[in-house]
Parts: C-alpha cells; sequence; structure tokens
C-alpha cells in the first residue's frame, strides 16, 4: 500500500453508558490502537484509554479528556502535541492515609519505572465529597459537594507549574453493591464513571489543561465470576498509573483566541477526517458538533444503556451529503477498513456488492 | 459554586434540523444555570404533535453569586 497522510480521526465512547466496547476497564485499547494504526492519528479520551493499571501508550494516540474534546469538536480549541507533561497530583483530603500513600508511590514508581514527570502534588484542604448519581436512561453521574475546594487546590498546582494534573478523590465505598456486582462480572454500568467525567471536566473548563480522574476505593473482594474486560482495575492498590500515563503525554489545549499565528503543528476539527461512535450514542456534544461539520461519521454497533439512534436522531432522513458522511460498522474491526479506505481515498462503495452502474446527471 | 445534575425533557420540533439541535439545547440548559456535562439520553416520537421530545441529562454548574436556580419541579 502506498504511504498516506494521517487522517485524524476522533473515537468516542462515552462514560458511563455500559458500551460493550469500552463500557469496562480500558476494555477498547485494542480497539483504538487498532484505529491509531489505520488512520495514523487518533484522538479519544480517557474513558477509552484508562484501564485501571492497564495502558497502552501509543505516538498516534491523543489522550483528550471529554471537556477539552468538546471544545476541541466545536473548533474552540486547537490540540499542540507536546513531548511531555509536567503532571501534577491533586489528591482528596478525604482519601485516608494508607490509601493516600499508595496513590503516592504509584507516582513515585512512575517517575523511577516510566520515567515520567510528575509533581508538584497538592491535597485539598478538606473532602471534596462524591455524589454517586444514575439518570433514567441508566447512565451514571453524580456531583461533587466542594468544587471550590477542588478547584482552588487546582489552581495552586497549575500556579506551581504543573502542565496537566491528575486528580484522585476518594468514593464512597457503600455504592449500590448489586450495581458493582453486575458491572465486576460485565453486565453493568460503571456507575462511578459518569462523576470522573464531571470532575474532569469541571477542572478542564477552568483552567484549560488536560486534567483526568482515578478514584481512591478500598479493595473489594475477590470475585470468582470477573469479566475480564473489569481485571484491569483488579490488579493493583489505584487506578492512578493510567492516568499518569495518558496524561504525560496529552496534547496542550491552546484556544482559538489565543492563537497568534497560523502553527501548523496544532491539529483542528477542521483535520478530522472522521468521527468513530457507537450506534445509540449519538446525542453527545462533540458529536453533534461533527454532524454540524459534515466530518464524516461511522457509527459502530456497541450496544450500551442509550438508544439515541441514527434513526432516532434523523439522520437516516438527511439528503444530500448522506452517503458521503455517514457509515455504518459492525464492529471496530470494520471501522478501521473504512478508516483505511477514507485514508487511502479508496471510494467505499467501490468496496461493496451489489455496485451500481454511474448515472448521468442528465437522465434524471 | 455547586454542581447540580438534573434531567430536562424538551421538545424537538419537526422544522428544527439536526444541524441546528446543539445549540437549541444549550439554550434552554442556560436557562438553569451552565451546563459542564450534557446528553441526549432518549428521543421519542410524537407524530400527532409533529414533534419528538428529547430527554437530556445534564451537569450545571450553579453559580450563587448570579441568582440563577433551578426549579425543583424539573428535577
Amino acid at each position: 500500500m502506498t504511504n498516506a497522510e494521517p487522517l485524524p480521526t476522533l473515537l468516542i465512547i462515552p462514560t458511563g453508558i455500559g458500551c460493550n466496547v469500552g463500557g469496562y476497564a480500558g476494555d477498547a485499547i485494542p480497539a483504538a490502537r487498532l484505529l491509531a494504526s489505520a488512520s495514523g492519528c487518533l484522538i479519544t479520551h480517557p474513558n477509552v484509554m484508562n484501564g485501571g493499571s492497564l495502558y497502552w501508550p501509543d505516538n498516534c494516540i491523543q489522550y483528550v479528556e471529554g471537556y477539552s474534546l468538546n471544545l476541541f469538536a466545536s473548533g474552540e480549541v486547537f490540540l499542540k502535541p507536546v513531548r511531555q507533561q509536567k503532571v501534577g497530583l491533586l489528591l482528596d483530603a478525604g482519601l485516608e492515609s494508607d490509601l493516600k500513600k499508595r496513590h503516592l508511590q504509584v507516582a513515585d514508581g512512575c517517575v523511577a519505572s516510566l520515567g515520567l514527570d510528575i509533581g508538584p502534588v497538592m491535597t485539598t484542604e478538606k473532602a471534596i465529597q462524591i455524589n454517586l448519581k444514575k439518570g433514567m436512561s441508566g447512565s451514571s453521574w453524580g456531583n461533587i459537594e466542594e468544587p471550590d475546594v477542588l478547584l482552588r487546590a487546582a489552581e495552586k498546582l497549575k500556579q506551581a507549574g504543573a502542565t496537566a494534573i491528575a486528580v484522585v478523590t476518594r468514593f464512597p465505598d457503600e455504592s449500590d453493591e448489586l450495581e458493582t456486582k453486575l458491572y465486576r462480572q460485565g453486565h453493568g454500568v460503571d456507575i462511578i464513571a459518569g462523576v470522573e467525567a464531571v470532575i474532569s471536566h469541571f477542572l478542564v473548563k477552568h483552567l484549560l489543561i488536560p486534567c483526568a480522574h482515578a478514584p481512591g476505593l478500598a479493595p473489594l473482594p475477590i470475585d470468582y465470576d470477573l469479566d475480564p474486560r473489569t481485571s484491569g482495575e483488579e490488579i493493583g492498590y489505584t487506578f492512578l498509573q493510567s492516568v499518569l500515563v495518558g496524561l504525560s503525554r496529552a496534547p496542550d489545549l491552546i484556544y482559538k483566541s489565543e492563537m497568534k499565528a497560523k502553527e501548523n503543528t496544532l491539529l483542528s476539527n477542521r483535520d478530522l477526517g472522521a468521527v468513530v461512535v457507537p450506534q445509540g450514542a449519538l446525542g453527545g456534544e462533540a458529536v453533534l458538533s461533527c454532524i454540524e461539520r459534515f466530518i464524516p461519521l461511522i457509527i459502530v454497533s456497541n450496544q450500551g444503556v442509550l438508544n439515541v439512534s441514527s434513526t432516532k436522531m434523523r439522520l437516516d432522513s438527511l439528503s444530500g451529503n448522506r452517503d458521503k458522511n455517514i457509515l455504518y460498522a459492525e464492529n471496530y474491526i470494520e471501522a478501521a477498513g473504512l478508516i483505511t479506505a477514507l485514508r487511502h481515498a479508496i471510494n467505499v462503495k467501490s468496496l461493496r456488492r451489489p455496485i451500481d452502474c454511474l448515472k448521468q446527471l442528465n437522465d434524471e | 459554586m455547586n454542581l447540580e445534575f438534573i434531567e430536562l425533557d424538551l421538545d424537538w420540533p419537526f422544522e428544527l434540523s439536526l444541524f441546528d439541535l446543539k445549540n437549541y439545547i444549550l439554550s434552554k440548559l442556560l436557562e438553569y444555570g451552565e451546563p459542564l456535562r450534557w446528553a441526549i439520553t432518549s428521543v421519542t416520537n410524537h407524530p400527532e404533535k409533529n414533534i419528538q421530545i428529547i430527554s437530556v441529562e445534564v451537569v450545571l454548574i450553579i453559580n450563587q453569586d448570579k441568582g440563577k436556580g433551578i426549579n425543583p419541579e424539573l428535577n
């Protein structure tokens, strides 16, 4: 195959909606690696790349938190790839001393064994207190009681030189036992994932630097029916390592209004050649922004709790550019094939059968 | 500053294009606070009314200084 320029591709698997692929502990990493290989440049978010203790650094993958991903998709923010971020560590005062020490040891280990640049470290002045919630749809959500406390500590980290922030907050142990059991056995929604996204959204909104969250949790008893997709969360004492690795090479976020001159190294939404999103999860902000801009949409069968489908969103009834801009894939292997075709300018219609004869405009 | 999770049902008239839907939703959410994270989580058809109803789940930033609050009936 001839060499082709990368086709920057956005992979979205929304957090906390129980997708069959990507609804668990970094279980969409293989799909992300495949799509990164096919496209040469994949932009995706922590829910896809964080596997608890498991992670996969890939030079072709840009790790972009969800709030900044929304800004990127709408054209408000550009991405500036970097060699390394200086990752500040923000710890919730609600973490018990042993659990806090475990997280500090993970950070030390990432410096000693992976060569990451981590620090400074800051603990909030008091516990920020997490509330877990579940929407009528079955999606996980939540909020925090002390957003100002969290923000003050994060601002201090940024002022002290952190160019990205990993935040660890103490999550309640008394969350629904049945939900947790179902999730660990591969039949439920990650009940804590939604509020994790809320926390990172909140910090990115106010600081505009890469941020991601790891939950501080007491270890769970062993489950002999564990689904392999959740195993990445059973290996160690913390989920921090994948967050630190992801943030260490997350791109800088540059507001459009702060652009002084055209920089060729920046990625913008205009560079996007495709966006890959689960069928049923077409109602997110980034997806709607991409639809507005006619970015080719690859809709993948990947069942979750939502049914916001292409039909319900009236995508199937769009006229004109529909054939060009909306493609369907049964799985991420097929999506990788579509991206390869787009990247190498192979008409997807040429790959399908039956194939129609060309029509003359004046025949119509 | 507070963060609040709410669920809203909004009319989606058939004459409103998909391409204008995001800004329409954002304008509705701004009536309650500053949207931090949101998604359409269901769409139901009501052909007799010539509309669809979209359910939106959202976490809002409520800035108490600005006096914006949430109508509890909408929770």
